[in-house]
């Protein structure tokens, strides 16, 4: 029989007992609820943040951060294109004519 | 009534925790100057492919004696090596020893430019270049292709959209196929999810994001996880193992957008099960399947539990298809004793009857 030290098996016990509880919990509707509206809210205040700054920057006639989001943005769908049509070419060329 | 335990005993006892709690401080020492064992993924490999943040791995060996040579297509949740994790515990290494060319395909990190990537893109770009590849560079017409989790996604929607594919065989681990009985992940991604709030700039769900989703499972494991390590600190083998394997479960990688929209529509639409499943504008069906096909899913898998890998097996067409049920978890599968023991020996020998062998 394993020798289970006895603080071992008095954080078990708790751990059984707190375990289904905190799940349970963590599981639920409302915590779901509850995270999706801090996480709108984070987006809602970063938003607002970003478009502040934008102004800012706009005003001095320089690019904002979220120009440069926008543009990584094109480029990262112009690399799928082209990744896309890469490996499109090599199946052609793979098929027998 | 207990017999009173001998003074020898005791003072076995007392000696032994006095050594252990000794080498306790020692490993605390180290974990917390972050000394690390020996790394993972330490098997020898080359890059055969690449293409984006993917790349094609052929694992070194010199006595491949199986023929055709087998892909695994990892999922796109955490990182690949946990199928190598460390030296005598590698799930690689045991296929290489049982005689396999092995290759790995690894979708790496994805940044912005992969914010837009779909299935289709892994099912219908990836997946067939990489088949490809592996039969150019061994010289074989045929692949044996094994997907694990999201893999096996990845992998049926591969072998199903492409029924002429030269795929001697399909294995998969612990691959979801009723999207609706996934448990608390189905409650996370179906129960009205608006997936835009949680991307970030780049168009990815973060990492960090995709990590506190997964510990929502489990909330108190992470705790129970640093008393077990308290328990055991005095043994350097289990806090090496340790270290590997919390190191591999926090190192999560961000999802692409697309696949994160796509992975929502299916919790909802469920198209695995009602054949609905439409892969680069065709419909597709699991049952037009017919290759020989082993799935091995665990019984404790809190991740894809039991309920939702259960049904793949009924849905896959193929007249040659096996299904094996093992008492272990997510990870299990792949690493530690009931992988060795059962796990890879049925994948081995599943692979082997159904492959050149020579002696």
């Amino acid at each position: 029989m394993t020798d289970i030290p006895g603080w071992r098996r008095a954080f078990d016990a708790v751990e059984r007992n707190v375990s289904p509880r905190v799940e349970s919990l963590v599981h639920s509707d409302e915590f779901a609820q509850m995270t999706a509206v801090i996480a709108r809210t984070r987006r809602l205040a970063g938003n607002q943040a970003t478009a502040v700054a934008a102004r800012v920057w706009h005003l001095m006639n320089l690019p904002a951060g979220t120009d440069l989001q926008r543009l990584r943005m094109q480029v990262g769908a112009l690399d799928r294109e082209v990744r896309r049509l890469s490996l499109q070419l090599d199946r052609d060329a793979r098929e027998p004519d | 009534m207990q017999p009173s335990p001998s003074p020898m005993s005791v003072v076995d006892r007392v000696r032994r925790e006095v050594e252990r709690n000794a080498l306790r401080v020692r490993n605390g020492i180290r974990l917390a100057a972050g000394i690390r064992p020996a790394g993972v993924g330490q098997t020898p490999k080359d890059v055969v492919w690449r293409k984006g943040r993917s790349e094609l791995w052929r694992y070194r060996s010199d006595h491949v004696r199986v023929s055709p040579p087998l892909l695994i297509v990892y999922s796109l949740f955490n990182r690949s090596y946990i199928l190598d994790l460390q030296p005598g515990n590698s799930f690689v290494e045991h296929l290489l020893n049982a005689g396999f060319d092995v290759y790995l395909l690894d979708f790496g990190i994805p940044d912005e430019r992969d914010a837009g990537n779909t299935l289709d893109d892994y099912a219908d770009g990836y997946l067939p270049a990489a088949v490809e590849r592996v039969r150019q560079v061994s010289q074989d017409e045929q692949v044996n292709m094994l997907g694990y989790c999201f893999g096996g996604v990845l992998s049926l929607l591969y072998a199903a959209h492409h029924l002429d594919a030269p795929l001697r065989s399909l294995t998969a681990l612990t691959t979801p196929a009723d999207f609706q009985r996934l448990g608390q992940l189905q409650d996370l991604l179906g129960g009205g999810l608006d997936i835009e709030t949680v991307l970030d700039n780049d168009g990815n769900v973060p990492a960090d994001v995709i990590l506190q989703g997964f510990r929502t499972l489990r909330p108190t494991s992470e705790i129970t996880q640093y008393v077990d390590l308290w328990e055991r600190l005095w043994s350097d083998e289990y806090v090496a193992a340790y270290q590997a394997m919390t190191g591999w479960a926090t190192e999560q990688v961000a999802l692409p957008g697309g696949v994160a929209r796509q992975i929502v529509e299916m919790v909802r639409e469920n198209p695995l099960v009602t054949e609905r499943l439409v892969v680069g504008g065709d419909r597709v069906r699991l049952s037009d399947i017919t290759i020989p096909f082993l799935h091995v899913l665990a019984n404790r898998d809190h991740i894809i539990p039991e309920p939702a890998a259960a049904p793949l097996i009924g849905l896959v067409g193929s007249p040659d298809k096996h299904e094996l049920r093992l008492d272990a978890g997510h990870v299990g599968l792949l690493v530690g004793k009931t992988a060795a023991k059962t796990t890879l020996p049925t994948i081995i020998d599943f692979l082997k009857q159904r492959s050149r062998v020579t002696p």
